[in-house]
């Protein structure tokens, strides 16, 4: 797996939009958006390291001038394409894609994408169920929980509604290493975890199933809530991995939270010796995890069905380290030391 | 007129910039970015570090040693100058080179 940045512009603002460090360091210093000849080399990345499916992202990868040439470009290879959007899609790249089979094409929505800097308003949420019910079974919905009470039900509605796929794409809104969106502070993630467990319920009498993205750790259910998850079929897991971010610059990111910090060279690389670097990078950090508590945890040490947890996502984790630029004078021993010490400053 | 012999001049030491660290709860969990080396401070060393990184003094650290280890002010000297060659030889602490 690994996704293409196809386009460093996107035209909305989210809150806790994770690739802003990742856009905001392409602005005014690079092509807006990948190039044919440099897409057709992506391809030729995704061959030699067997991955059969052209993930593409943004910023806002629909918006880019040449998307329907881009996406056809990946179907006359045999790559099946998955498209990250937040819905509000203009009318000729949707027509690329309702015309594609839906055994080629998924688009992952994004359901509280917005212009506002807070919740889709009213036109919004409108024109991105028009989108949806077009894309129809094409479409898997997906959701950002960045505050500790959210809504899930208009989903289900809309995927009865509309023929969606059957699920729902959960993420934790994530931090930005060194930057400063919104996102979900740990202490809240048990709190979210009741939810998420009841909703599961509800949301297997409709036949829809939830899928966990990266970042969930163990800890934010209890036993039974967990059980509740595993009965309504909920793919529950403790990811995080490198993703492997392919930048237009040809950087692979392990996610765009880690802009910056936790990248490497594509080159002439295949995705899996990419991701090894990538690991050997961050490896001295998994020891932590979000909360003070994860380096002793059984669920992290040992792992609990359906997996160890990961402790975490590793931006959460490595915001919790600190540098200090610290200049500490020790003063020169004196003789026959054993020492006294020269001067006892006074106690702040 | 008395001489004062120092046969080592004093001695700066600094924390390098791939030198990162955060509380656990039952540590101080420092990272080295460099090694890829992670080190688990406890007890005392762990407090040493704190202190040392919220910025107290040589003679300050001396004291709280002193005081938290029921120990002598010579002993606690010692066992500080020990704590930092111990952390200069894992890479922790670096020394500044003096020049001149």
């Amino acid at each position: 797996m690994a996704n293409l940045a196809i386009s460093n512009v996107c035209n909305l603002n989210c809150p806790y939009c994770f690739a802003a460090a990742y856009m905001s360091q392409t602005i005014g210093t690079a092509r807006p958006f990948i190039t044919i000849e440099a897409f057709t080399q992506r391809l030729d990345f995704l061959e030699r390291s067997h991955i059969s499916q052209v993930r593409l992202i943004g910023g806002e990868p629909t918006l880019h001038p040449q998307f329907t040439t881009l996406v056809q470009l990946a179907r006359q290879r045999g790559f099946t394409v998955l498209v990250f959007t937040h819905g509000l899609v203009r009318a000729r790249p949707l027509t690329c894609l309702t015309t594609l089979s839906p055994d080629d094409c998924m688009v992952l929505v994004n359901m509280n994408a917005t212009r506002s800097g807070s919740v889709p308003d009213a036109a919004e949420t409108a024109q991105r169920e028009a989108v949806i019910r077009q894309l129809g079974s094409r479409a898997l919905l997906g959701f950002n929980i960045y505050r500790p009470q959210f809504n899930l039900e208009p989903l289900l509605a809309l995927i009865q509604k509309a023929n969606c796929h059957p699920a729902i794409r959960l993420g934790l809104a994530q931090p930005i290493l060194d930057g400063a969106n919104v996102y979900l502070h740990p202490k809240q993630y048990p709190a979210v975890g009741r939810q998420l467990a009841q909703f599961a319920r509800r949301a297997a009498a409709d036949g829809v199933r939830l899928e966990f993205d990266c970042g969930f750790v163990r800890c934010m259910f209890s036993d039974e809530e967990l059980a509740l998850l595993q009965e309504a079929g909920a793919d529950v897991a403790w990811r995080c991995n490198p993703i492997l971010d392919i930048s237009l610059d040809e950087r692979a990111i392990h996610c765009f939270p880690l802009t910056g910090r936790v990248e490497t060279a594509v080159a002439a690389q295949d995705a899996p010796t990419l991701r090894q670097q990538l690991i050997v990078q961050t490896q001295v950090y998994r020891r932590a995890g979000i909360y003070r508590e994860c380096s002793f945890c059984p669920h992290k040490r040992q792992g609990t069905p359906p997996g160890a947890c990961t402790g975490g996502c590793l931006a959460q984790t490595m915001r919790r380290f600190r540098h200090q630029n610290l200049r500490f004078v020790l003063p020169a021993p004196t003789v026959g030391q054993g020492c006294q010490p020269a001067l006892l400053g006074e106690i702040r | 007129m008395k001489t004062m012999i120092t046969p080592n001049p004093p001695q700066t030491y600094f924390c390098p910039p791939h030198i990162r660290w955060a509380y656990d709860a039952a540590c101080i969990l420092v990272v080295n970015e460099q090694t890829r080396q992670a080190h688990m401070l406890v007890a005392e060393e762990a407090a040493i570090w704190d202190w040392l990184m919220l910025g107290y003094s040589y003679a300050q650290l001396i004291q709280f040693i002193a005081a938290s280890s029921d120990l002598p002010t010579v002993q606690a000297e010692n066992h500080l100058r020990q704590q930092l060659q111990t952390w200069q030889e894992s890479g922790l602490l670096q020394k500044v080179a003096h020049h001149g």
